[in-house]
């Protein structure tokens, strides 16, 4: 004869079974961590053209994701989810850097109206991407965005279709558009 | 087609990174200047498109994977279960001491107690005890009625203030009522509906009337 016993809550067995989940969860979201923590730092230097401040960006983001993991319905979407905080954490990023230098601009060059290259630029002597980087930080952020994803290796149109849950077409159009612009600054 | 069509369509074409149309093809043919124009803007494109994937697939750090990690195994391990509890059992003690202290400060709504100076014993005679039971039910009786008087007013009405002597003058007229009916009636009693009524004067009804001469007391 089985005996029945009732366990009040808080007990062994319900904190058994939390830690369980927790460390199933865990497992879960290491195994995808491989694949995004580089898509996340990829989308975050693509904005921030920083690769330290897109590392923290992109941890930030991986830890922002696990926090809210166990909320997402549908796994198969972690990955555009991920580019989303991804890039929303690199934008915040990107704006209250550009807040700061435009404060130091007024501060160190009141006369001078143009700007000039960041430490960054001058140390990586190539004036051609940095030019590019600032034609990028021009571009709006849905074709941003396109042309970011679509410049990362292995990405299709079809992928980044996928990634940003958008049809291929719009896709396409999106990055007709942003190249044309940037064409047009480079030019 | 002219040259500036020409290079608006070659211009596209790059952009969409389709194949140019024939059409601009046979003019770039014949046309070196827009030939120079669509070989300068394929440059741009295809610089372009190396200095995108230099700047998009940078070798990412290999920090970025074990520093996460080690943020993970810092996170509390109970962090995710307690804190939406927490949020509620915060919610419910809050609301808990918000209705505590709504019900705390209900009693002062009710009347306040309000004291009195006890009233002096008008009859200085002899002790209750002593006197007969019909005496003694009257005294009793005065007694509550003037206690009656002296109740304090409920908080509904304006306060009035009145001093204890007054208060004690005042119920010891009403306490005299029943024993000078004549008086109470006279409260009580309407006055009369022909008040306004112009006065009448009886004229003096005189009997008889005798004149007696004045007399002196002292002759002269």
């Amino acid at each position: 004869m089985q005996e029945l016993v009732l366990n009040p809550p808080g007990t062994t067995l319900e904190r058994d079974a939390t830690r369980q989940d927790e460390t199933s969860i865990r497992e879960d979201f290491e195994a995808r961590l491989a694949e995004c923590g580089p898509l996340a730092f990829r989308v975050a230097n693509g904005v921030l053209h920083h690769p330290a401040d897109a590392e923290d960006v992109a941890q930030d983001a991986l830890l922002r994701a696990y926090r809210r993991f166990r909320e997402l319905r549908d796994p198969a979407r972690f990955k555009s989810w991920i580019v989303r905080i991804a890039f929303r954490l690199a934008l915040d990023r990107w704006r209250s850097r550009k807040r700061r230098e435009a404060r130091e601009a007024v501060w160190s060059q009141p006369l001078n109206g143009a700007t000039t290259p960041s430490v960054h630029e001058l140390a990586e002597g190539n004036e051609f991407q940095a030019r590019l980087a600032r034609a990028l930080d021009e571009l709006p952020e849905k074709l941003r965005l396109v042309v970011i994803l679509s410049a990362i290796q292995g990405y299709t149109l079809e992928e980044v279709s996928k990634l940003l849950e958008i049809p291929t077409g719009t896709v396409k159009s999106r990055l007709f558009f942003a190249r044309k612009q940037l064409a047009e600054k480079l030019r | 087609m002219n040259c500036s069509a020409a290079r608006e369509r070659a211009k596209e074409s790059i952009a969409s990174a389709s194949g140019l149309p024939s059409e601009v093809r046979g003019h770039c043919s014949y046309c070196p200047e827009c030939q120079e124009f669509y070989e300068n803007e394929q440059n741009l494109h295809s610089a372009l498109d190396r200095a995108l994937e230099g700047i998009m697939n940078q070798v990412v750090p290999t920090s970025l994977v074990p520093h996460v990690r080690a943020s993970l195994e810092a996170l509390p391990a109970r962090q995710l279960v307690w804190i939406p509890r927490f949020i509620f059992t915060a919610t419910a003690l809050a609301s808990l001491f918000v209705c505590v202290s709504y019900l705390n400060r209900k009693p002062d709504a009710q009347p306040r107690a309000v004291h009195f100076e006890a009233l002096p014993e008008r009859d200085s005679g002899p002790t209750s005890s002593a006197l007969p039971p019909a005496k003694r039910l009257a005294a009793s009786k005065r007694r509550t009625q003037e206690r009656r008087i002296l109740r304090p007013p409920s908080d509904a009405l304006p306060e009035v203030i009145i001093s204890a002597e007054e208060q004690q003058a005042f119920a010891r007229f009403v306490a005299r009522i029943p024993e000078e009916r004549e008086v109470a009636v006279a409260l009580v009693s309407p006055a009369p509906a022909e008040s306004d009524a112009p006065i009448e004067i009886a004229l003096l009804d005189l009997g008889s009337v005798e004149v007696k001469p004045l007399k002196s007391e002292t002759s002269e």
